[in-house]
């Protein structure tokens, strides 16, 4: 996760509106505020960047906001309800008509934080097991502890760690035992 | 879908959502409703309605969380509500996944290694869930009911932070085992039989899911708040 994202606007309908469009697409918290106090605190604890999604009644971003998005931690996209100029998108220098279309939010939530939305997040869901994360499988789905197949294969249990992690979204299974039914069905151990 | 209020009509609530009927029925409601509404059933069946709400509107919205939960919702009501669902699991649903595996392991060949697997992982898989819930109508349930009638003290032999542990890790495996079946088991069974079978898994982890909310963010807070005003005392 490269940053976060926050909604502020007193309308419920919008803020609302804007987190269940983002939420469809992305496995992400949204950070819902009524107003800009509060936002700053935000920016002191959060070290990897903010996009805010900013709408007042009448159309502008409050000062406060625009104060904070000069330090370059947070990028500010303001909401409007005014006509820009023609053309295809309805984003364009950090305004985004209330108008657009849901893809317009997604493409500017997955720009900032520079990762793909969810449904193509499963990227690696398929993807052939490494010679090392077949390795780790056998040995746990024999029933070794991770630290057990730490000690076998002369590595960090950190190390068995990321591969049982990169095993998880490989297979989409996560349990030992799950990925001992998985090594027996595909025949990489012996049900004995 | 919307959160329901008093006024609802009992039928709006089973027509939005056909999936509540056996919470309806943890509740002792029945069909043949005609047109009462939520707060006339209450009424008549003596039903906590502003429990009642809470549990039909977090069944519904995996989001939704009360701001605040009246007074008159006990941690006694909010156990007799899980407990009720626990009798639910234990003399349906297992013993219903269980005919519905048996059924579909029986339609392929005999002695299928990879069908035994399968059943092997819900066995284990239904051992550690009756473990959870004998471990919660044992310890945590008496703890909480204790704590309520002064008769246990906060953190005495038990301590309710130990709870919310178990639950995402019986959810995994429930996980593990419909990909398993989805992504990886040879279909050497009846496709009706199998379908019947993961609906009722995909069905089970739902409720399971609503039952850990309850516990992880009504039941839990709550008894967190006695403990507190117990040990400020």
């Amino acid at each position: 996760m490269k940053g976060r994202v926050a909604v502020i606007t007193s309308s419920e309908i919008i803020r609302r509106g804007i987190t269940s469009i983002i939420k469809s697409f992305f496995n992400i918290e949204v950070i819902q505020l009524t107003s800009a106090s509060g936002l700053k605190d935000l920016c002191d604890e959060n070290e990897s960047g903010l996009l805010v999604f900013s709408h007042t009644g009448n159309g502008g971003t409050p000062d406060e906001v625009h104060s904070l998005g000069r330090n370059g931690k947070i990028r500010i996209v303001t909401l409007t309800d005014r006509n820009m100029p023609d053309t295809d998108s309805s984003y364009q220098k950090g305004n985004l008509h209330l108008n657009a279309d849901p893809f317009e939010v997604r493409k500017v939530v997955s720009d900032f934080l520079k990762i793909a939305p969810a449904n193509s997040l499963k990227d690696t869901e398929g993807k052939a097991l490494t010679q090392r994360e077949k390795d780790v499988l056998i040995l746990v789905a024999s029933g070794l502890s991770n630290k057990e197949v730490a000690s076998r294969l002369f590595i960090s249990i950190h190390t068995v760690i990321s591969h049982r992690k990169n095993l998880t979204e490989k297979l989409g299974i996560k349990s030992a035992s799950g990925l001992t039914a998985y090594a027996i069905i595909n025949k990489l151990i012996d049900p004995s | 879908m919307r959160l329901f209020t008093a006024e609802d009509k009992m039928t709006s609530v089973i027509r939005s959502n056909y999936e509540i009927l056996p919470v309806l029925n943890r509740f002792g409601i029945r069909l043949g409703l005609g047109d009462v509404t939520i707060a006339e059933v209450c009424d008549t069946r003596k039903i906590n309605i502003n429990f009642f709400l809470i549990i039909l509107n977090t069944f519904n919205h995996e989001e939704y969380v009360t701001a605040e939960v009246p007074s008159s919702v006990t941690p006694g009501l909010v156990i007799e509500y899980l407990r009720k669902t626990h009798v639910h699991y234990l003399n349906y649903i297992v013993p219903r996944l269980e005919q519905e595996l048996e059924k579909m392991i029986s339609g392929g060949p005999s002695g299928s290694p990879d069908l035994k697997v399968i059943d092997t992982f819900y066995r284990k898989y239904k051992k550690e869930l009756l473990l959870h819930i004998g471990d919660e109508e044992e310890n945590t349930f008496p703890y909480v009911l204790g704590l309520m009638a002064g008769s246990v003290k906060p953190g005495e032999g038990y301590n309710i932070k130990v709870f919310e542990r178990e639950h995402s890790d019986l959810d995994t495996k429930l996980r593990d085992l419909r990909n398993l079946i989805i992504k990886y088991l040879r279909p050497e069974y009846d496709d009706n039989d199998c379908n019947e079978f993961l609906i009722s898994l995909y069905r089970f982890e739902k409720d399971l899911k609503d039952h850990a909310r309850i516990e992880d963010k009504i039941l839990v807070p709550m008894v967190q708040a006695i403990e507190k005003k117990i040990a400020g005392r």
